[in-house]
């Protein structure tokens, strides 16, 4: 990973995070962190220093309705402030058996379809059955093909003129206190510094991103796989290769639809290029994706439009 | 029943390039079912600690390049139940690249850098792994916690007791972690006589989840990268070098 450009002047990173972990409705883990860094050239000094105001925020934030939510659920609360500038986030992760979904709690109960989705003990995958990216999914192929890749600063391949895939920041500054802004995933990395804690090295990460099509119709195969939900991805820097935990997806042969058993996609970002067949519609939220990277996890938003893939 | 755990530490780390110290106080209740943690600014001393890592710089590895480089070194004050102790570490975790291969190195202790990073430079392509070979140490102790082996005594557990020879202790890497109950400081049994003259696993190229090793073979001047299963060990050596694997490891020379 590169060193960021931080200096003296980079402003205090104070954060609170409340981090709860609820069981069909009873609270089983209750943290609290706070804490503030300071960066002077490439030293920092983190103490857990208190931040009423902070701490108030992040409590305010992890008080959300589950009634109704009879699953694991893990609340993410956190309260930053880098220099003047306030940034609050809520995170919700529902699981349920090997299926997870990572939410917020304006979109926890539509999301909760998701875990309802398939069998997981039903069929098996093919490797090279045309693909459909359902709801969204298609954003967690290219978070690992395109954006960890850009990450990396690897090389820019030749992606379909159709597909644009950005990272478009929510907040106006990033954790480093710099000015947030759009990035084309396809041919740089991410502008924006994150951090998980105030423990971390602000690293140059994704924030949230948009895939978008345009104008690249397919035919809808007959025979296909139609994913809904992944548990994970991975991207490895060396061999450049993706690798995509699917947790609930459909084989779909005209009328008939048999649900899948979890697979894995394992393909290199070259070969992912290749299989870009099209997509249509605008582009959809997928719940969310839990992003680690050097130790440390950060919630990175993912929408993408209906695609396509076939795998040679 | 409630229990109540207090850590107050500091820990100098050094990241890719940066240094980073942090000081942190906090404290674990533990009721029932529920697990709560918080930070206790109030135990903070008056002058801000900074750890002095006992390791040196690292040594040269040219012309490999250094994927990531993590050396901590933290000190710790522990309370729990009347009981108090303090504690210090000392971690390094290293990644080396050469190609399209990558060797992890995770150690109390620049020792097994150099002879790695020799080896690693003149990698040559995979080959089968041999029916019988040696495990170094930092290898062995990385399969330890998936082979036949017992806690060894000495020290204290997360909440203060003596480890005791094959029992289990309370593992709490930090004070935001709920305590799990496990063997800590593992190590397998001597047993056997080592054959000195079998290849020898040096490293890992990957990390361990089972009975599966991906690493790196010496074998006279050959040197390659291999999958071993492992149906058995065959021998371990009485010499033992401390590893910070889970809840430690103590690795010693293995024929497998």
């Amino acid at each position: 990973m590169p060193l960021g450009p931080m200096g003296p002047q980079s402003p205090p990173f104070a954060i609170a995070t409340r981090d709860q972990v609820r069981a069909n409705g009873t609270l089983v883990e209750n943290r609290l962190t706070t804490g503030v860094a300071r960066i002077t050239g490439h030293t920092i000094e983190a103490r857990d220093d208190h931040d009423a105001e902070l701490v108030a925020a992040a409590d305010a934030l992890a008080r959300v309705d589950l009634r109704g939510v009879h699953d694991r659920v893990r609340i993410v609360a956190t309260a930053r402030r880098i220099g003047d500038v306030r940034v609050d986030d809520v995170t919700l992760t529902v699981t349920r058996g090997a299926r997870s979904i990572v939410t917020t709690p304006e979109q926890l109960h539509a999301d909760l379809r998701h875990l309802d989705a398939g069998d997981a003990n039903a069929g098996a995958a093919s490797r090279t059955m045309p693909i459909l990216w359902k709801n969204g999914s298609a954003a967690v192929l290219l978070h690992e093909a395109a954006g960890h890749a850009a990450e990396h600063q690897h090389a820019p391949l030749a992606w379909p003129a159709w597909l644009t895939v950005h990272d478009e920041p929510r907040a106006a500054v990033d954790d480093c206190g710099e000015p947030t802004r759009v990035t084309d995933l396809l041919r740089e990395a991410p502008a924006s510094y994150r951090r998980e804690s105030f423990r971390d090295v602000p690293l140059r990460r994704m924030s949230n991103l948009v895939a978008r099509q345009h104008g690249a119709p397919f035919e809808l195969p007959p025979q296909r796989i139609e994913i809904e939900l992944l548990t994970g991805g991975v991207y490895e820097p060396l061999t450049e290769t993706v690798s995509l935990f699917v947790s609930a997806a459909t084989l779909v042969d005209g009328d008939a639809t048999q649900p899948l058993a979890p697979f894995v996609i394992t393909e290199t970002r070259a070969a992912i290029v290749g299989a870009l067949r099209g997509a249509t519609g605008e582009p959809l939220r997928y719940p969310g994706v839990v992003c680690s990277s050097e130790g440390q996890e950060v919630v990175v938003g993912s929408h993408a439009p209906l695609v396509l893939t076939v795998f040679a | 029943m409630k229990e109540v755990y207090r850590k107050r530490g500091s820990v100098t780390r050094h990241e890719n390039g940066w240094t980073i110290h942090v000081e942190e106080s906090g404290v674990a209740v533990e009721e029932g079912a529920t697990f709560e943690c918080y930070p206790d600014t109030s135990a903070h001393p008056a002058d801000p600690i900074r750890p002095i890592s006992p390791i040196g710089p690292i040594p040269p590895i040219a012309p490999l390049k250094v994927e990531r480089l993590i050396v901590t070194h933290g000190e710790s004050h522990h309370e729990f139940a009347g009981r108090r102790w303090t504690d210090s570490l000392t971690r390094i975790h290293l990644s080396l690249v050469n190609g399209r291969q990558r060797v992890l190195i995770d150690a109390a202790d620049f020792d097994d850098v150099d002879a790695i990073a020799r080896a690693f430079a003149h990698c040559g392509a995979d080959r089968e792994a041999p029916k019988h070979l040696r495990l170094a140490p930092n290898v062995a102790a990385a399969l330890v916690p998936f082979v036949e082996h017992r806690q060894s005594a000495g020290g204290v557990d997360g909440k203060g007791e003596p480890l005791v020879e094959g029992g289990t202790g309370w593992y709490r890497p930090s004070y935001r972690v709920r305590p799990m109950r496990m063997p800590m400081n593992v190590r397998a049994l001597p047993k056997g006589e080592v054959d000195l003259t079998l290849p020898r696993a040096i490293a890992l190229l990957a990390p361990v989840s089972g009975p599966r090793l991906h690493v790196l073979i010496e074998d006279g001047d050959d040197v390659y990268a291999s999958v071993v299963r492992v149906e058995g060990v065959l021998a371990v050596g009485a010499e033992t070098r401390w590893y910070p694997y889970a809840a430690g490891s103590f690795g010693a020379e293995m024929m497998l």
